[in-house]
């Protein structure tokens, strides 16, 4: 077996509140394979989301191990945290999180902005994403003129202009209609058949259907690997 | 730099996205920077910037007379020749004259007054200047009285009236009557050292014909003080170590010379436009900029918290680019070009503004009776200044947004909107600073403006309204002490026989001038020498009654008080009753001591005049003495003209005195209101200053309370619906919202009332009697806040009353 491209052991986060520590996630053991799409699944309050920030980087309170290609995250220092999570991980939010105030290729600009890319390759990849995704004509519009499924189709873009090692979508139809959703979807399969591991956080088991494993969580615990 | 180029570029856009936001800025901050760059100008033409046409003016230093130590003032002819042979800490030691005086120019047709300055010979050589044309004075030049008729003149008279004639050095010029000729021209700008710009230098042993009526003893008397001296330091040699020596001089001038040099000591400060005034000056205009600071302050912390409430709005923004791979530092470079980028049109609109203010402030300055060198005209330094400060500005007030957004965890913000308690309790600080720096600046422009109303209302003894003056020196026309009076007399006659006169008395010195005059020490027979100061003034008979002073007891001076009779004084009621308690002074006797040699005259008390302000409206109590005009003649004359036509009546004696003697210039022409206002520069200035920039404080710091105000209630619209869903009534809500506002304001106002009470006692001096803690300026001040602060809290505290439940908790 190959070395997996994410793998956790023991991953732990909680909280304190007047006293009381509530669990949030509890002895989380994960091995992720490359080139996996793997499915997040469990009720409200599970933990999924949380998860997946760790496994983002996003969150940084939390204990156990976690190494990402190789990588041993949880003894690295911020600054060497940040670098990995530029050079594998590309994000997709439930909610989009696009930047408002810039237009839809700007969106798409900045990941590439934080990693040292020249102008020249940055516009070149930037028209690329954009014929890739069939929204050249669109490139000049804000957030705020575009429907759920396209500002969403601008996210994924954005979360893979960067060639990320894996891509980790939370909840990533959760605002969308069922035929929006299926498109993204559709997406995230055609990504994975390229090669690119997807983690995604999901209530639907027909997203779920996309992918070709399934982890649940309830209460924090891992309750079943399918 | 490219990423710099992409984050311009959006900090153009939202800030065009935001335009009241924008605009809004721009205006508090172009009030701001405008305000301390218009300061900064006047500190750096007033403390900073050396005099033009001056060498390495750090190492001139001014030379003064202290007496008992303390003062700094003017000094002998003969204690400054010791001074400048003894010394060996000083590369050349020079002396002049501080103020320049006026002096008659001759030319077909009439004479023309100009303002001349006398000066050593190596006064040039001292201050490193060069000549534009023709020579300055040197070594070489004669230094034996009257031998050197020589004159430099300066750039602008040159080109004023010589049309920059290149042959200029060796013409021929008559001054005060007396032949000159053009030594030479002094390079453009060059004014001397002092605030002053002379129109032309004279050898200071050309004395007697500068200043006609007076004796060539100011060349040879050590009880003369009339010069001011100045000096370089050698190499190497510190402005400490040449005191000490200089403090050695003194104190053999002390021992040599016990009767002229009695308490005397020499003090050195370094070059000051004011010759040993620079703490005064640096003080007063280190106040002003501590006040445009405040309001800069306040339209920071304004900015500041916008940018805040702002942020929070863009936490989720910034957490998305944190979780897209945006490090700590690109995030603070983003904030900070923003804010940088908000501030840029804020500094080019200061410079506007600062020019502006300039214009407002020389206009409260009356017209000045000498030329004054000193501009203040925005130049590069004043720019590089507010450019300076635009960024200094703009990276602290974005600090703080910036530093808050930018730290690592993007998850909580990326799940939740709510602003984090750190970051209410950051804005509530800034819009208390605020509010306290309002108050601040508000109590001192209301304690300026109670000493401008104590002034107004201030009884000056006499009734100034109405009084026309027209100044002269009678030496300029050729008469002398002999002549002179003769010459007064007829003018007043032909004076007081215009129509529009209603009445027209001289006198030498012009009440509320700030100036003194004395005549010699006074003794009362069989007593110790008076050692109070005595103020003198040489007045025409018509004195009391063209100033309407009554006479409280004898009589006033009549033509019987003539040369020959026997010398008449009148007393102010502060002299009778210090001199004389509970006596009768009329009829009391003075003896004047004149010069060593001279027998002292007796002067007869004649009268007792009411009190009167005689320097300035807040001066204490002083003892005041009046000898007639005939008896103790002076060159220098101020003719007071009562009458209700001013323009018309300054003209037709101007013509009178052009038919009675074209050589005789007029000096100057003022109403006494407006001679009286340059003592009241200082409290106008503040209480403008102050004023204005603390009403736009407490406008900045209104917005501020209202944008604080509006944002709690979005924040709180859950809440205020469950209350109101609970039971609460309107009142309830309204009360709820203004208590949180007006607890920030009122905590304000304590605060910045502590410190205007703290700082107030720095400008008491300045407040002509009211007290630095005024009860009545402060609370006028606290007042003023609360109920603009109460205003800025009631449109949201309205607009939270009217929350409706139903909707506010679906929304939900």
């Amino acid at each position: 077996m190959p070395e997996p491209l994410i793998a956790t052991k023991r991953i732990e986060k909680s909280f304190t509140s007047g006293g009381t520590t509530t669990w949030v996630l509890r002895a989380i053991d994960l091995d992720i394979q490359p080139g996996e799409f793997v499915s997040i699944m469990g009720p409200s309050g599970a933990g999924k989301s949380t998860l997946l920030h760790i496994l983002g980087m996003h969150d940084a309170d939390w204990s156990g191990t976690y190494t990402l290609c190789g990588q041993a995250v949880h003894e690295l220092k911020q600054t060497h945290r940040l670098e990995l999570q530029k050079r594998h991980i590309g994000f997709v939010f439930q909610s989009y999180h696009l930047i408002d105030d810039l237009t839809v290729a700007e969106n798409l600009e900045v990941p590439l902005t934080y990693r040292n890319v020249k102008r020249a390759q940055r516009d070149a990849l930037v028209a690329d994403m954009l014929d890739r995704f069939q929204i050249v004509g669109k490139k000049d519009l804000f957030p705020s003129q575009l429907s759920g499924g396209q500002q969403q189709l601008v996210g994924v873009a954005r979360a893979i202009i960067a060639a990320p090692t894996v891509i980790l979508a939370d909840e990533p139809t959760g605002n969308l209609h069922s035929d929006q959703a299926r498109e993204i979807m559709k997406l995230f399969r055609r990504l994975n058949d390229e090669g690119v591991t997807i983690v995604q956080v999901t209530h639907s088991e027909e997203n779920a259907g996309y992918g070709n494993r399934v982890i649940l969580l309830k209460d924090g615990w891992i309750v079943d690997r399918l | 730099m490219r990423y710099s180029w992409m984050d311009l570029r959006l900090s153009v856009r939202l800030l065009l996205r935001k335009p009241l936001f924008a605009l809004t800025a721009a205006l508090s901050l172009a009030i701001g920077i405008g305000a301390n760059t218009a300061m900064f100008t006047v500190a750096d033409a007033l403390l900073m910037q050396s005099p033009p046409g001056v060498i390495a003016a750090d190492r001139l230093v001014d030379i003064g007379r202290t007496q008992d130590g303390s003062g700094f003032d003017n000094d002998s002819y003969p204690n400054y020749i010791d001074v400048r042979d003894r010394t060996r800490s000083f590369s050349g030691v020079y002396a002049h004259d501080f103020a320049p005086r006026a002096m008659s120019l001759g030319r077909a047709g009439g004479a023309d007054v100009v303002y001349g300055a006398l000066v050593t010979r190596n006064y040039f050589e001292v201050l490193g200047t060069h000549a534009a044309a023709g020579r300055l004075f040197t070594r070489s030049d004669p230094e034996q009285p009257g031998a050197a008729p020589i004159v430099v003149i300066s750039h602008r008279l040159w080109t004023r009236t010589f049309d920059r004639d290149p042959h200029i050095a060796g013409r021929s010029v008559h001054l005060n009557g007396s032949a000159f000729v053009i030594a030479g021209v002094a390079e453009a700008g060059f004014r001397g050292t002092t605030l002053f710009a002379p129109d032309l230098w004279l050898p200071l042993n050309m004395v007697a014909e500068a200043m006609p009526a007076h004796s060539a003893d100011l060349l040879t008397s050590r009880g003369s003080s009339w010069i001011m001296m100045g000096a370089r330091l050698k190499d190497g040699v510190s402005l400490r170590d040449a005191q000490a020596e200089l403090t050695s001089i003194s104190a053999q001038l002390r021992r040599e010379h016990p009767d002229d040099d009695r308490g005397r000591g020499l003090r050195a400060e370094p070059l000051a436009a004011i010759p040993g005034n620079a703490a005064p000056v640096r003080a007063f205009v280190g106040g002003l900029m501590i006040v445009s600071a405040l309001v800069l302050a306040i339209a920071c912390a304004n900015i500041a918290g916008v940018l805040l409430a702002r942020a929070a709005l863009r936490r989720r923004e910034m957490a998305v680019r944190i979780a897209i791979g945006a490090g700590r530092g690109q995030i603070v470079r983003q904030m900070l070009i923003e804010t940088v980028v908000l501030f840029l049109p804020g500094a080019v609109l200061g410079l506007a503004f600062a020019r502006a203010t300039l214009v407002v402030l020389m206009s409260l300055i009356p017209a000045l009776p000498l030329p004054v060198g000193i501009t203040f005209g925005l130049g590069a330094r004043a720019v590089a200044f507010a450019a300076a400060l635009c960024v200094v500005a703009g990276v602290l007030s974005g600090l703080v947004p910036a530093l808050q957004l930018s730290t690592r965890g993007p998850a909580r913000a990326l799940t939740s909107m709510q602003s984090t308690p750190e970051r209410q309790r950051v804005r509530n600080v800034f819009v208390m600073a605020q509010v306290a720096a309002s108050v601040v600046l508000l109590i001192i422009g209301a304690l300026f403006l109670r000493a401008l109303q104590r002034a107004a209302n201030a009884d000056p003894g006499f009734d100034a309204n109405g009084i026309q003056i027209v100044s002269l020196d009678l030496s300029l026309g050729g008469y002398d002490d002999q002549t002179g009076p003769l010459f007064a007399r007829q003018l007043l006659e032909r004076v007081r026989a215009i129509p529009a006169v209603q009445s027209a008395t001289a006198a030498a010195l012009v009440p509320l001038g700030n100036q003194g005059l004395g005549l010699g020490p006074l003794t009362i027979p069989g007593r110790e020498p008076l050692r109070d100061p005595v103020d003198w003034n040489v007045v025409d008979p018509e004195y009391f009654a063209t100033l309407r002073i009554p006479l409280l007891r004898g009589r006033g001076f009549d033509a019987a008080d003539r040369p020959g009779a026997p010398a008449v004084a009148i007393v102010n009621e502060t002299m009778a009753r210090r001199l004389w308690p509970g006596e009768d002074p009329i009829g009391k006797q003075l003896l004047r001591g004149g010069l060593p040699g001279e027998r002292p005259q007796t002067l007869t008390v004649v009268g007792v005049a009411r009190n009167a302000k005689y320097r300035t409206l807040g001066e204490s109590p002083r003892m005041f003495l009046y000898v007639p005009l005939e008896q103790q003649p002076l060159p220098r004359l101020a003719v007071l003209i009562r009458t209700a036509d001013a323009p018309g009546v300054t003209a037709a004696v101007r013509s009178l005195i052009a038919s009675m003697n074209s050589n005789l210039p007029v000096l100057r022409t003022q109403s006494l209101d407006e001679s009286a206002a340059i003592a009241l520069v200082p409290q106008r200035i503040a209480a403008a200053v102050s004023g204005t920039f603390g009403a736009v404080g407490l406008l900045l710091a209104a917005i501020g309370i209202y944008g604080l105000t509006a944002f709690v209630v979005a924040g709180r619209t859950r809440e205020i619906a469950i209350r109101t869903a609970l039971g609460a009534e309107r009142a309830d809500i309204l009360s709820m919202v203004l208590r949180q506002g007006l607890r920030l304001v009122a905590a304000g106002v304590v605060i910045g009332g502590l410190i205007a009470a703290a700082g107030g006692r720095l400008a008491a001096s300045l407040l002509l009697g009211v007290g630095p803690a005024d009860p009545i300026a402060f609370t006028a001040a606290a007042l003023l806040c609360c109920a603009v602060g109460l205003a800025a809290c009631w449109i949201p505290a309205r607009r939270a009353t009217r929350i409706e439940p139903t909707k506010a908790l679906r929304w939900e």
